[in-house]
């Protein structure tokens, strides 16, 4: 799975992180710590990935490919 | 309760008892009858926006929407304003950037168990009563004390004169607010001397301390922190004392909710949805723009509905219902975009602390004989009282 957090809606809401710990890390401003970049997902973690980006009150978080 | 004798869609009033006692079934009939902006003709006038779409896409666009001119609509001439609520970027970022890891979900992480400390203190305090009000005894103080302790190194035998001044700035009588509110930075004023001689406690008092910005001068220093003061004392409250009101009646809610990991993400951000403690911000409008079925004018000025805008009918089904299991959530209870409540991990932190500690001290309360909450809504929303009985 490939996802995507656009710098400019993510608000710091932190919600990624509270649902889907091992997939969104947060950096000491409480942003996501990868953003604008091409994340690769491992099948695995998939599910919670989906979970932590349908968290985003900003829907800030885009599934590129599944 | 009377049923409302004013059209809010046309006639909206903000600090009317009519908003406050009635606050569910106006915005429900508001957003039954499909309004989407409402207007107000007091003072100067203004309208709200109550779809979330709206408030989102204004909230958003900051350059249409700026917030230089402050946060109540009609402002009293002696309010002051205050860093960051009432600044736009680039400005704005800048100074948020300097705040935010002091209050960032890492930062709140580590603090946990001195928070739940608080939350028993406080409880220690009447638990042996048989009666209390929650609202003076608990749901007000504790975040107060934690911010004051835990944050800003305030002395906690300040914080009820700051929680007195900070409600009647927020919510009292219209000619006192802005008094209210220049005592609070008095009080800041003398406490930012006092800090800014001694040695740093590498708290965010000393990054205020510490900020080096053009047009960012000692009135800002003292305003910064008498506004992150009012998130910290005068809005979590009213999301703590809801729950306890709402669980009084459903034993086997209290139960689930008492279990270790019973309050998760999910509920918490159903109760922020439902009980949004500040509904309502202000913005003012810089040039002509079209929104939804309205033409605003440079000069209007325009509340962002937040509280309305949690109970959408278009993003939430049955948004009068509490769901704690409901997901996505996507709520605009701690606001979008660049303002985004600065507080809101903090907040989390302390209402599942606040309610799950309550809840395994005082198993089982019942609300005083017929009792009826009553609400005081402005910008900030809060209970005034929550007389319960309990055996514990």
């Amino acid at each position: 799975m490939k996802l995507l957090v656009e710098s400019s809606k993510c608000s710091g809401h932190g919600m990624c992180h509270a649902l889907a710990g091992e997939v969104f890390e947060l950096d000491n401003e409480g942003f996501n710590t990868v953003r604008d970049a091409e994340i690769e997902i491992s099948p695995e973690l998939a599910e919670q990935a989906k979970y932590g980006a349908l968290g985003c009150p900003e829907q800030a978080i885009r599934i590129i490919s599944e | 309760m009377k049923p409302s004798v004013i059209n809010f869609a046309t006639d909206f009033q903000l600090d009317v008892p009519e908003l406050s006692e009635n606050w569910d079934e106006v915005i429900a009939d508001l957003h039954r009858s499909k309004c989407a902006v409402a207007r107000s003709n007091v003072g100067e006038g203004y309208f709200v926006l109550l779809r979330d779409a709206d408030v989102r896409q204004a909230g958003r666009d900051w350059e249409t929407f700026s917030s230089k001119d402050g946060f109540m609509p009609n402002r009293p001439a002696d309010m002051p304003f205050w860093y960051p609520v009432e600044c736009d970027p680039p400005f704005h970022d800048q100074l948020r950037s300097h705040l935010n890891p002091f209050l960032s979900p890492q930062a709140i992480g580590s603090r946990e168990e001195e928070i739940r400390a608080h939350a028993n203190a406080l409880i220690d305090e009447f638990v042996s009563g048989g009666s209390a009000d929650v609202v003076e005894s608990f749901s007000t103080p504790l975040p107060g004390r934690v911010f004051c302790d835990l944050i800003a190194n305030i002395p906690l035998s300040d914080l009820p004169g700051l929680t007195r001044q900070l409600h009647l700035g927020l919510l009292g009588p219209l000619e006192g607010r802005g008094a209210a509110m220049q005592s609070v930075q008095n009080y800041m004023d003398e406490y930012l001397s006092r800090r800014k001689a001694e040695p740093p406690k590498g708290d965010i008092v000393d990054a205020i301390l510490a900020v080096e910005l053009d047009g960012y001068g000692w009135n800002d220093r003292t305003g910064t922190l008498s506004q992150l003061t009012l998130g910290g004392v005068g809005t979590t409250g009213h999301v703590i004392a809801s729950i306890i009101h709402w669980l009084a009646d459903k034993p086997e809610m209290r139960k689930r909710l008492a279990a270790p990991g019973g309050i998760g993400p999910r509920a918490i951000e159903e109760f922020v949805r439902i009980f949004a403690s500040s509904p309502h911000d202000g913005r003012r409008v810089t040039r002509d723009v079209q929104l939804d079925e309205v033409s605003f004018k440079k000069g209007d000025y325009v509340i962002l509905g937040y509280g309305e805008a949690c109970r959408d009918p278009e993003v939430f089904e049955k948004p009068e219902d509490i769901d704690l299991d409901r997901f996505p959530n996507p709520h605009i209870g701690f606001g979008t975009g660049v303002h985004r409540c600065i507080g809101s991990h903090l907040a989390r932190s302390q209402v599942r602390i606040a309610v799950e500690t309550f809840l395994t001290r005082i198993p089982d309360y019942s609300l005083a004989d017929g009792f009826v909450p009553s609400f005081e809504t402005g910008i900030t929303r809060s209970m005034v009282s929550l007389p319960i009985e309990f055996t514990a």
